[in-house]
């Protein structure tokens, strides 16, 4: 599971967790809130018609008690009359026994024993010791329990009897209420004198919501209930639960979706990083296209890649550098702990001294070809010189005493010298004796006198070397060849009129400098000739420094060869 | 008279007995003996003290002018006269400096070489046209004694006192500019001066200018 599916699930339910907390909470809040708020408003219903109520009954009462002794007549009663003793039955109702020492009005409740009347009251007073009976109906009361303010749709009050029958017309029982018995909590609770307001089910067998309290007024025992149907009373908290599940639904979508935003604004640089990453792993060093332009911890670790792709990259460039042969490429470690920079500075090191030491034994294996070889022509050069010479010279002079006749002896001592002329010119010209007894500024002098001899060119040629030179012999030899060669080329090429070469010794090096006024050559061109590498190949051989100047007024070779 | 005593150094053995038998027959001379080395001309030396010794460059051990040079003065009345393949005017000069009355070169005609052992014998010097003529054409090498200030040196002070500029005086001796800072440079040390000026003033007052 990735990065952002954890996140997402981690808001998901986290914000699930908190929304089922509140909204249950608050659910529970309103509910608690709402039956109280339903109770009270019951409670005081159904108050207001008891005390509504009573004021009737206390009406009929006051009247049933003003009524003219001597001539009872009332419109308020529809029976009215002088009993000796209280009757049994008056008028089709049967009067129970009420007690006969109270000097009150006894009330019955003959309600139940008249199908065609409403709510039916008996009264019964001593007067004089006869008793005044009257009969009253109190349709008033019916119409104070029909009042249904308050009580919304499903609400009504009613009244229930001593035998449990209801005795007001039921808003939902088209029956007879007399028949109907009413034995639920709040009848039996109101009976035993417990008045309050409750939920319980009511005589139709539905929950309602019910206030309770019996109505006691001179012997007659009523119960007085107001109800609601819990399932009207609850219908605000239903409808806040629909909304609530709505809004919940909602809510949880919205944070779905930010979720969803959020863990991709946070994971998709996360990706772009761990392809990078894997990128760098495989070698690839591309830089990131700088879309992740934040101040957050993002941001700078985007800033902490590219620092790394950009020190990679530079470690790659010392690297090529190092491996070009480039030793002069500097790198600064990054840290104390940079083991890369390191190692590849050690390495740098290590391939600088590799390379310090090839190009030595090169040079030495140069040099010791070039001594080899300056060895071996000084060895031809002396045997012949000395060896060969003094043979031919043994034969001149055996000649010279030999008995023969003197134009042959002149022929032959004449050939024999052009011999040794001969033997003596390659010798010299193999390495001439003078190099090796008296140094390359005496033989570079007589090399110049003798080809100016034969050369159409003026030689100026100044030797300023010491004649206690301590130099080295291969740098004599180098200085010799170096100048025998420019010669040669000045000869050859140069068309010069003139050639000047000086030669002159210091405390720490000798320099050799060679001018003609010729036409000049292009000094890095390349050429048939391989005269001018000999040269150059000469004097680094003895470390030496050469520096040719050429254009159409001359040329200008200067060559510095170190002596200690 | 008696006759001249003459030695012969020089590593061939074919040569010595060339010249020997050559010189035999000539009745002023006497071969008095033959080295081929330094070790072997000593030994001769003090067998008997020859007149003239013919004397070869090129030897194994010892170059003939340095053993010249040592004989000298071991043996002040002994006259050397070089016999070698050598005909560059170097070796003459440094066989005159060091103590040579002659100079041959080794295919001389023989009365050539008898003429050169009598004069020397009798304290002249011989050295032939051809050989003085190497000599001359490189006795200017051999300058003065030593100076301060080399003969470049001198060269260069002289065109820096006429005003001249370092490429005028590179150009004029036909040396790099380089070089001829280097003279000024190591001038200005000999002379114990800091600037070219007083490189000047300190030559003319030393009357080098």
């Amino acid at each position: 599971m990735n990065i952002g599916n954890k996140l997402a699930l981690i808001m998901i339910a986290f914000s699930v967790a908190v929304i089922t907390v509140l909204s249950t909470s608050f659910y529970l809040q309103f509910d608690k809130a709402l039956r109280e708020r339903v109770l009270l408003q019951l409670s005081s219903v159904k108050q207001l018609k008891i005390v509504k109520i009573r004021a009737e009954i206390s009406d009929h009462l006051s009247a049933f008690k003003e009524i003219d002794i001597a001539n009872p007549q009332s419109e308020d009663f529809f029976y009215l009359n002088y009993h000796d003793e209280i009757p049994s039955h008056v008028q089709g109702f049967q009067l129970k026994k009420v007690p006969t020492n109270s000097p009150r009005t006894q009330l019955i409740d003959l309600t139940t024993q008249d199908t065609d009347r409403g709510i039916v009251l008996g009264f019964i007073r001593q007067v004089n010791d006869r008793w005044l009976v009257g009969l009253a109906e109190l349709p008033d009361i019916q119409a104070v329990l029909l009042e249904r303010t308050g009580l919304g749709e499903t609400g009504e009050s009613y009244l229930v009897g001593e035998d449990y029958r209801l005795l007001t017309k039921s808003r939902f029982e088209n029956e007879d209420p007399r028949n109907v018995v009413v034995k639920s909590q709040g009848v039996m609770r109101a009976f035993a004198g417990q008045p309050g307001e409750d939920d319980f089910t009511d005589y139709r067998g539905i929950r309602v919501f019910g206030a309770y309290e019996k109505i006691e007024m001179n012997g007659l025992k009523w119960v007085l209930l107001s109800e609601i149907n819990i399932q009207e009373a609850l219908s605000p908290i239903q409808k806040l639960r629909s909304n609530l599940i709505f809004i919940v639904i909602f809510i949880l979508l919205f944070i779905l979706i930010v979720a969803y935003i959020l863990s991709k604004m946070i994971v998709s640089p996360v990706i772009t990083m761990e392809k990078k990453l894997t990128g760098i792993s495989q070698g690839i060093l591309a830089k990131s296209e700088r879309i992740h332009k934040r101040n957050d911890e993002i941001g700078r670790m985007f800033v902490a890649l590219d620092k790394l792709i950009d020190t990679l990259s530079n470690t790659i460039v010392f690297a090529n550098k190092i491996g070009a042969g480039d030793f002069e490429a500097s790198y600064t470690p990054l840290s104390a702990q940079d083991k890369l920079g390191e190692a590849l500075l050690r390495m740098k090191g290590q391939l600088k001294d590799f390379k310090e030491n090839e190009l030595r034994l090169i040079k030495e294996n140069q040099q010791s070809i070039v001594n080899g070889e300056e060895r071996e022509r000084s060895r031809f050069s002396k045997e012949m010189h000395d060896g060969l010479g003094p043979m031919l010279t043994t034969l001149r002079i055996n000649i010279q005493s030999a008995n023969l006749d003197s134009a042959t002896k002149t022929t032959l001592l004449q050939q024999l010298d052009d011999t040794i002329t001969e033997v003596r010119r390659m010798s010299n010209n193999l390495m001439p004796s003078v190099l090796t007894d008296f140094g390359a500024g005496e033989a570079i002098g007589n090399l110049i006198n003798q080809i100016q001899k034969n050369a159409p060119i003026i030689f100026k040629y100044k030797n300023d070397m010491s004649s206690e030179s301590q130099i080295d012999d291969s740098i004599h030899f180098a200085l010799y060849r170096i100048a025998q060669e420019s010669i040669n080329n000045a000869i050859k090429h140069s068309k010069a009129r003139e050639v000047r070469i000086s030669i002159s010794e210091f405390d720490d090096h000798v320099g050799l400098f060679i001018s003609d006024n010729g036409i000049g050559f292009r000094p890095n061109e390349k050429t048939n000739g391989n005269g001018l590498r000999n040269m150059k190949e000469r004097v680094k051989l003895v470390n030496g420094s050469i520096q040719i100047d050429s254009g159409s007024s001359g040329t200008t070779i200067e060559i510095e060869i170190p002596t200690t | 008279m008696s006759k001249i005593k003459v030695a012969i150094v020089d590593d061939h053995q074919l040569f010595r007995e060339g010249i020997a038998s050559l010189l035999a027959k000539n009745e002023e001379l006497e071969i008095v003996g033959e080295a081929d080395s330094q070790t072997a001309f000593y030994e001769l030396m003090e067998s008997g003290t020859p007149h003239v010794v013919l004397m070869d460059i090129s030897m194994p051990d010892i170059s003939g002018l340095d053993l010249i040079r040592i004989a000298r003065d071991k043996y002040p009345l002994v006259k050397f006269i070089v016999l070698t393949m050598h005909a560059e005017g170097q070796y003459v000069v440094k066989a005159v400096r060091n103590g040579a009355h002659g100079y041959l070169i080794k295919n001389a005609d023989e009365q050539e070489l008898i003429s050169a052992i009598r004069q020397v014998a009798l304290g002249r010097k011989h050295f032939n046209n051809e050989i003085s003529n190497l000599m001359i054409g490189n006795i200017a090498i051999e300058g003065e004694a030593h100076k301060r200030l080399s003969d470049r040196e001198l060269e260069v002070l002289e065109l820096v006192s006429e005003g001249k500029t370092t490429k005028e005086i590179a150009d004029q001796l036909f040396v790099s500019s380089r070089t001829v800072e280097t003279h000024r440079v190591n001038m200005m040390k000999k002379l114990g001066v800091q600037n070219s000026a007083e490189l000047i003033k300190k030559a003319a007052h030393l009357k080098l200018i």
